[in-house]
């Protein structure tokens, strides 16, 4: 099928890109490089110093496996795939040996001594709390944030949508239109919060003070703890496209990537404590 | 003659709502219009809150009150069980409507064309969708089917007439499955036919314990629902669709 609006097919957008870059023409070029990726013989090689058609690239494909229509072959008959393909063919490297013999670290001597070497040159101990040879647990940082952020904020994936892509897509919008705050009735009454209203939701970064904040409309619901609020991701004018205008807000927006919550080893509490109230 | 009905799996039901969505593409319903619904339950207070979910098809029932108080003749039962509307005949009276207890018929107010997710007269929504109106648009919808011949699935979107869930009476004719129960990703909802010993509907009607909505109405439903329990008074609907039905 054609491209729909101005996408373009990603061959041809590899020819013009090795064009602009002089990689198409001539020996070890992107052409010569085909020819031999796709093992297409003599008589149907692509001419080296030719920008070919994507078609006439897999026509000449087609020929060179014996197809002597072509690629129109799979124009009008389709493509099969013959099966059923065997799991040991999509998963042997899962089953023998697991993972490709890939292993996974527990115990992780290099990291201490990194911490320690931090240590010696009296490095601050936001930057080596978290590079413990074991998994350890230590308080999250939001515990820190002053009292009067008093919920702690969860995000989650909705099952109507995949990442943020999918809420432009107007019949799984209709099923989840806007954003929502989950939050208890308990926790909502507490606050003078009725299902419906908007509020505000201010985060804080217990490291450097930092505060973010967005409004969103509020939903109250028992499937969610009195001290915990949570918000989807899904939405957010991230992308800006037209149809997800309106939609609400992403709790990213909310969340903070430096040090004490997302950090080098990767293995830290992202959460934040945040504070509601009626917007 | 086959006798089709419809078994929902509550326990395995997780709520996702694929089927509302699959049958939406299906049959190329407008907005707001949900042939399936899924109903999202909570009751509760917290820590012992319940989510619970309920989907709701047509009920197709065995004394089916829609088809009685017709008065045109466009909405039968078919000899296969399935309650059927011919829009090459309805009047859009809504009698069908005000009858049936279960709320599954919607009018349609308006031409369906004005709501249906995005301008599709606008040029820059043609050429991004290549000119095809919807480009989902199912052409089996168009076709007679049944023994009787009558234009019966797709219920033609037309104004001024009445749509409910079909149970895909053009899938049923070729020996498929209705569209939602096909694309359920926890096998929540199986259809078959009733008169096959060894159908799976027939198999858990016979093995486990099954309950049916609103049966104190008498309407004799041909959908079942096994696992999970009937809703409680208690229980109230979160995350509504904002639907006709």
């Amino acid at each position: 099928m054609e491209p729909l609006g101005q996408s373009r097919g990603e061959t041809d957008i590899y020819l013009d890109l090795c064009e602009k870059a002089g990689l198409l023409f001539g020996k070890d070029g992107f052409l010569d490089r085909l020819n031999a990726e796709l093992g297409i013989k003599d008589p149907y090689r692509l001419d080296l110093a030719t920008k070919p058609a994507v078609r006439d690239i897999f026509d000449r494909w087609a020929k060179s496996q014996g197809l002597t229509e072509g690629i129109r072959f799979f124009e009008s008959n389709g493509v099969w795939v013959k099966g059923p393909v065997s799991a040991a063919r999509y998963y042997g490297s899962a089953q023998n040996p697991p993972f490709s013999g890939i292993r996974q670290r527990l115990y992780g001597e290099s990291l201490l001594r990194y911490q320690r070497e931090m240590q010696a040159r009296d490095v601050a101990k936001v930057y080596w709390q978290d590079y413990t040879p074991f998994p350890s647990w230590r308080p999250p940082t939001m515990w820190s944030s002053p009292a009067q952020y008093d919920l702690n904020l969860i995000s989650f994936k909705k099952v109507e949508f995949k990442q943020g892509r999918a809420s432009q897509i107007p019949l799984l919008a209709e099923l989840a239109p806007q954003q929502r705050l989950q939050i208890n009735p308990r926790a909502a009454k507490a606050r003078g919060i009725q299902d419906g209203d908007t509020v505000r939701v201010e985060s804080h970064n217990a490291v450097t003070g930092v505060t973010r904040r967005v409004n969103v409309k509020a939903e109250l619901t028992e499937a969610i703890r009195p001290d915990t609020v949570g918000m989807p991701h899904h939405y957010g004018e991230v992308a800006r496209h037209p149809r997800a205008k309106g939609q609400g807000p992403t709790p990213n927006t909310l969340f903070f990537t430096g040090e004490g919550y997302v950090t080098n080893t990767n293995d830290s509490s992202f959460h934040v404590r945040v504070q509601v109230s009626k917007a | 003659m086959a006798r089709y009905a419809m078994v929902i799996d509550l326990d395995r039901c997780v709520g996702c709502r694929a089927c509302m969505e699959a049958c939406k593409v299906e049959n190329n319903t407008p907005e707001a219009a949900f042939w399936m619904y899924v109903f999202r339950l909570e009751e509760g207070e917290f820590p012992n809150t319940k989510l619970s979910f309920l989907p709701r098809p047509c009920m197709h029932c065995d004394n089916p009150p829609c088809v009685k108080v017709c008065p045109v003749g466009a909405r039968y039962k078919r000899v296969d069980g399935l309650v059927a509307t011919d829009w090459d005949r309805c009047i859009g009276c809504r009698f069908c409507e005000v009858s049936c207890p279960y709320g599954v018929n919607y009018f349609n107010w308006k031409s369906p064309k004005m709501n249906y997710y995005l301008e599709w007269g606008d040029p820059t929504v043609q050429q991004a969708t290549n000119g095809a109106i919807p480009p989902y648009k199912n052409p089996d919808l168009d076709r007679a089917y049944g023994p009787e011949q009558r234009r019966i699935a797709g219920s033609g979107h037309l104004k001024g007439i009445i749509e409910k869930c079909t149970f895909c009476a053009h899938r049923v004719e070729v020996g498929l499955d209705p569209a939602c129960v096909v694309n359920c990703p926890a096998f929540a909802l199986i259809f078959g036919d009733l008169d096959d010993p060894e159908s799976e509907v027939s198999r858990l009607i016979r093995e486990k314990r099954t309950w049916r909505l609103l049966e104190e109405h008498g309407t004799e439903p041909r959908v079942y629902y096994v696992g999970g329990a009937p809703p409680s008074t208690e229980a109230h609907q979160i995350e509504a669709v904002k639907a006709r039905v």
